[in-house]
């Protein structure tokens, strides 16, 4: 029995007895939001259409969900021993989920055992299960609208989902009809699985386990297929420990750079060599008073390029605490090659303030990073009472370009007089771990291509789960 | 146990079982009645066909650990294909053993007074019951006698229709056969096929 049989092939409307044909219509699909063509029969006479709910369109449309009906391990007349028993394969039943306007179909191969029973052989999507008549201790279909009970086990009636025959050929224990539906419910219990499968004249309710395929290909595969199949695991392995590798190699690798980032080495010498450009000079701004010092560290070396460095700005308490008051700060970084450039080789004091007086006029920048930032310290009252608060450090990290002798230029501007040396700088060299995190980012990804392949790859001519 | 001719070809016949009601003659297939006389020729039917089964008759072993000898059986034809029904001596009683599509199901409880339901409008799927038991329908449908072989314990002529019903219960499997004079019930369990061992 196949689809070649003329019994099953009756493709004329059941309304007007004229030709059908494929067609298509629009409909809306809930989960695309968008209208989608779906595939229908239609007369070629009357118009009348035969949705995926007929059994019509299965006939109409049997060659499409066919198409692949050899690419199996198991065909008709084969005989495989599986957990020492043999079987011999003897039918085979295609369903295609009617909820599905594209292919989706499952096999039940139906098999004899050499004692003489029954089982049946669920291949889909390269899964393999065995199934086996199970009688339960009680079952419930139609008491409760929203659910059946199996064993003191509640299934949800939405769960169930409708099979349709799509093909059958071989011997079966009962004749099937193209397009004929049958009401399924798959779950689990207690570890094993379940299939409930209702059609207008039979509940049917098996038991099943879930089949290694290396078994099922050495029971019932050709020497083509084994050799495809032990090359498809051996390849599956192969990349599964390939992704093992890169993983813990990526897992160092951002072990690597998280040291790196927590390990710092401070600069020596910054605040060794200082040069006071203004001190406390009184400016007004928008009305309001304040004082503005300037200060120039340096030259002090900065040994590493291409490298990352953290620069800390802070209010040095020991020297003058912040009482109730604010301070902000810029902060210039200057190669010494640019700076002496810039005065002429003249490092005199009024020579660099000149410089920096006017150094956000100057044509090339002298500096090659700057930030800047404030410093506070408040009191208050609120609901909750008496509070004080200040911020008295702020820090930047940046990317040093070329080594070499560098200066630090800091102008200060606070709403008090404040001594400069009040006012200290650290600068610290960060281990680079920019480099780490690019080497680990790929070796993730190939560690996330690796497991794919290992789940996808198959040499087999269909499919074989993993 | 009681030794005797067929009334129809003279082949040398045998009743097994004091419960049988019927012998079909090995030789001749004719159907032969058991009365308090002997026999009585009830018509002459065609050999079942020999389609693979686990037993034949005269087999002998053990099922679920207890004795068992088959007697004789009764094919049944339905649209999907066809069902055996073996009667067995079976642990110092008489038991039934349905093989159907590669199955099997032990019957050792037959009850004739039990209410059924109207086994002709039930469905699949559907809740009946059966005496004082709530049955979910696996199975309904209508059978007719294909014939027989051996003893058995009642006679139905071949042609009969049969109208039948599966379905399961607390864990065992009840089924109901009807016909136009007489309706039994028989409660059972399924069988693996490695729970018979034939000697």
């Amino acid at each position: 029995m196949g689809t070649d049989n003329p019994d099953l092939k009756a493709l004329k409307c059941s309304k007007c007895g004229g030709g059908l044909v494929k067609s298509y219509r629009s409909e809306y699909d809930d989960e695309e939001e968008e209208n989608v063509s779906i595939p229908i029969g239609k007369c070629s006479s009357c118009g009348q259409e035969y949705d995926q709910k007929t059994e019509e369109y299965y006939e109409l449309f049997a060659d499409d969900l066919t198409a692949d009906k050899d690419n199996s391990v198991f065909r008709l007349g084969i005989k495989g021993t599986l957990k020492g028993v043999e079987y011999e394969i003897i039918g085979r039943i295609r369903y295609q989920d009617e909820d599905e306007w594209e292919k989706c179909t499952w096999d039940e191969w139906f098999a004899v055992a050499a004692d003489g029973s029954y089982h049946y052989f669920v291949e889909e999507e390269g899964e393999v299960h065995s199934y086996e008549d199970y009688t339960p201790q009680s079952i419930d279909l139609e008491s409760d609208p929203s659910s059946i009970e199996f064993e003191g086990k509640k299934i949800s009636k939405d769960d169930a989902y409708v099979g349709r025959i799509v093909y059958a050929e071989g011997e079966l224990p009962w004749k099937p009809e193209i397009g004929e539906p049958a009401t399924m419910y798959d779950f689990k219990k207690d570890g094993a699985k379940f299939t409930i499968e209702q059609s207008e004249g039979e509940v049917s309710i098996t038991r099943g386990e879930k089949l290694s395929y290396n078994d099922v290909v050495a029971a019932f595969g050709g020497e083509e297929h084994k050799k495809l199949f032990s090359e498809t695991v051996t390849r599956r392995k192969n990349y599964k420990l390939k992704a093992a590798l890169y993983a813990v190699a990526s897992a160092v690798v951002f072990a690597l750079a998280v040291v790196n980032c927590l390990t710092t080495t401070p600069v020596a010498g910054v605040m060794k060599t200082k040069y006071d450009l203004a001190i406390n000079v009184p400016v007004s701004e928008s009305g309001q008073s304040m004082y503005q010092s300037e200060v120039l560290y340096g030259p002090f070396e900065l040994n590493r390029g291409d490298a990352l460095y953290t620069a800390r700005v802070f209010v040095n308490d020991s020297i003058q605490k912040m009482n109730l008051e604010w301070q902000s700060f810029r902060f210039l970084l200057v190669p010494e090659d640019r700076l002496l450039k810039a005065v002429n080789h003249q490092m005199t004091p009024a020579a660099l303030k000149d410089l920096f007086d006017e150094v956000d006029a100057v044509r090339e920048p002298v500096e090659c990073y700057t930030f800047s930032g404030d410093f506070w310290d408040e009191e208050g009252t609120d609901d909750e009472g008496y509070w004080h608060e200040s911020d008295l450090s702020v820090e930047d990290d940046f990317v040093l370009e070329k080594a070499g002798n560098y200066y630090a230029y800091l102008e200060l501007t606070s709403q008090k007089p404040r001594a400069t040396a009040s006012i200290g700088l650290e600068l610290k060299r960060v281990k680079s771990y920019r480099y780490y995190i690019v080497v680990m980012v790929v070796l993730a990804g190939l560690a996330f291509w690796n497991r794919a392949k290992a789940r996808t790859f198959n040499a087999m001519p269909f499919d074989v789960a993993g | 146990m009681a030794a005797a001719q067929c009334t129809s070809c003279g082949a040398p016949v045998e009743i097994k079982n004091r419960f049988s009601k019927v012998l079909v003659c090995s030789y001749c297939g004719t159907h032969l009645k058991v009365t308090g006389d002997g026999f009585d020729a009830a018509g002459k039917h065609p050999k079942l066909a020999e389609f693979p089964s686990i037993f034949q008759v005269g087999s002998r072993g053990t099922i679920l650990g207890k004795p068992f000898t088959a007697l004789g059986r009764m094919r049944y034809n339905y649209p999907g294909g066809h069902f055996d029904e073996w009667f067995l001596e079976y642990d110092g009683g008489t038991a039934w053993l349905t093989e159907d599509e590669g199955t099997y199901s032990l019957f050792t409880e037959v009850e004739e007074a039990v209410e059924f339901p109207d086994i002709t409008a039930v469905r699949a799927g559907q809740n009946v019951m059966v005496g004082n038991k709530k049955v979910m329908v696996k199975e309904k449908g209508t059978a007719e006698i294909a014939g027989a072989e051996g003893e058995l314990s009642f006679y139905v002529e071949p042609g009969t229709k049969v109208v039948y019903m599966d379905g399961v219960s607390e864990g065992k499997k009840i089924a109901i056969e009807g016909t136009e004079n007489e309706i039994e019930l028989f409660t059972g369990r399924p069988l693996l096929a490695r729970d018979i061992v034939k000697s």
